[in-house]
């Protein structure tokens, strides 16, 4: 709304009351100065509340922590979600298997054992076994891994009692003369003929001999 | 009674009158106040303080209400700061708000109905002491005082704020020529009331 331009007649109007306020000075009333600094007051906390400038500069802050949020929950999320193995892994598991491999065939190269009710070593080993640690080896009996690990364990047991210096045809010829002293004669028998046979070399004892010797 | 505006030296009888680039000014304070810029504020709230108070307390002739009204009229403003358009001079547009706000007062105070303006008493002062506060006090305030609440309304808005017939007329919703009729009689009332102020004391100084 601009002003329309006054005539003459509002011109003279005006004119006569601006001469009468000029002629009487009528005096200029101040507000309380408390007055002032409350509505100055007014006038910047309106402003701060309720800028749209300020919501403005304040509205990058919003999206960047938006983000922050949004990263540090895509990070949570990788944390807790199931492994799955990446080319490295593939990698170790490969070779891993050639090594597996690799031992097999180095055993099958190796002369093979006695029968397994002959290797007294192995039976020593059974019997000096904990009851505990028996135990433990049929409960981990399920894990593939675990089975691996005992058969090791095992191996490992036999290559120290070959390390120690016992030989397994005296050792077998302990077990026959044990049977033999028990009374069980016919086991012995059986087990002495066996052993005759896989060590046809070997001298025999003389609790052996008579026991080979036919009665009459 | 000569008030500051954009430009030193301008009394608000002169702004509407002013070139366009003068009278832009306090639009242009007040929005960029809306923009957030409270400096604009203080200017604004510094150009017209004396006017906006001097408009109120000289309606309602009470100090504690004008002081209620005065703060209202702000509050307004600033809360409405978004909705100010700059086509609209901005004088007008606060007293405009000051105008509603008495008129409001008025209406609580039930003392017109229908919204009209109340008729406000005159002084109640003895001739004597009546003739001493026109002697000490300035005598054109005297006499808007005992004018008609329509004429006063009129003058108030010419005197304080400086705005034109034209102005006056769309804030008190009459047409022009309703309001200079309203401005000849006051105009008639005011010159008569400070001949004969000017009169007494003449006669009273003669005496001495």
């Amino acid at each position: 709304m601009r002003p329309n331009k006054p005539t003459a007649d509002e011109r003279e109007l005006l004119q006569q009351l601006d001469q009468l306020q000029a002629r009487a000075q009528m005096p200029e009333i101040e507000p309380p100065a408390l007055i002032d600094q409350a509505v100055r007051n007014m006038a910047r906390r309106e402003l701060h509340g309720h800028s749209p400038p300020l919501a403005g500069k304040l509205r990058w802050i919003a999206g960047l922590s938006t983000a922050s949020i949004a990263l540090i929950a895509l990070g949570i999320s990788l944390v807790q979600s199931p492994y799955e193995p990446g080319p490295a892994d593939e990698s170790f598991k490969s070779k891993k298997t050639e090594i597996s491999s690799m031992r097999e065939e180095s055993r099958s190269a190796t002369p093979a054992a006695p029968p397994a009710p002959v290797s007294g070593a192995r039976l020593k080993q059974d019997q000096q076994l904990p009851k505990e640690s028996l135990e433990k080896q049929s409960v981990l009996a399920d894990s593939p891994y675990n089975q691996a690990e005992l058969a090791e364990e095992m191996e490992s047991a036999d290559i120290d009692s070959a390390q120690a210096g016992e030989d397994p045809a005296l050792a077998w010829l302990d077990l026959i003369q044990q049977l033999h002293e028990q009374g069980l004669r016919a086991e012995a028998l059986e087990q002495l003929q066996a052993w005759q046979q896989q060590y046809p070399d070997q001298p025999l004892p003389n609790w052996a001999a008579e026991l080979l010797a036919p009665k009459h | 009674m000569v008030r500051p505006r954009c430009l030193p030296g301008h009394s608000p009888a002169r702004q509407i009158l002013m070139s366009s680039e003068d009278a832009a000014c306090d639009e242009q304070l007040m929005l960029a106040y809306a923009a957030g810029d409270a400096q604009a504020f203080d200017r604004l709230y510094e150009h017209y303080r004396t006017a906006l108070y001097g408009f109120i307390l000289r309606q309602v002739k009470d100090p504690v209400a004008s002081n209620d009204i005065y703060q209202q009229c702000w509050e307004k403003l600033i809360k409405g700061r978004h909705s100010y358009r700059s086509k609209s001079p901005f004088p007008a547009w606060l007293f405009r708000i000051a105008r509603n706000t008495v008129v409001d007062h008025f209406r609580r105070e039930s003392k017109t109905p229908g919204g009209e303006l109340p008729e406000l008493v005159s002084d109640t002062a003895g001739p004597e002491q009546q003739s001493l506060e026109t002697e000490v006090e300035e005598s054109l305030s005297a006499a808007i005082a005992k004018l008609p609440t329509e004429q006063r309304e009129v003058v108030l808005l010419r005197l304080e704020a400086g705005l034109d017939l034209a102005a006056i007329a769309n804030i008190t919703g009459v047409n022009t020529e309703t309001c200079k009729s309203r401005l000849r009689y006051a105009l008639a009332k005011l010159q008569q009331q400070m001949q004969d102020t000017d009169a007494t004391s003449g006669g009273q100084h003669a005496a001495q």
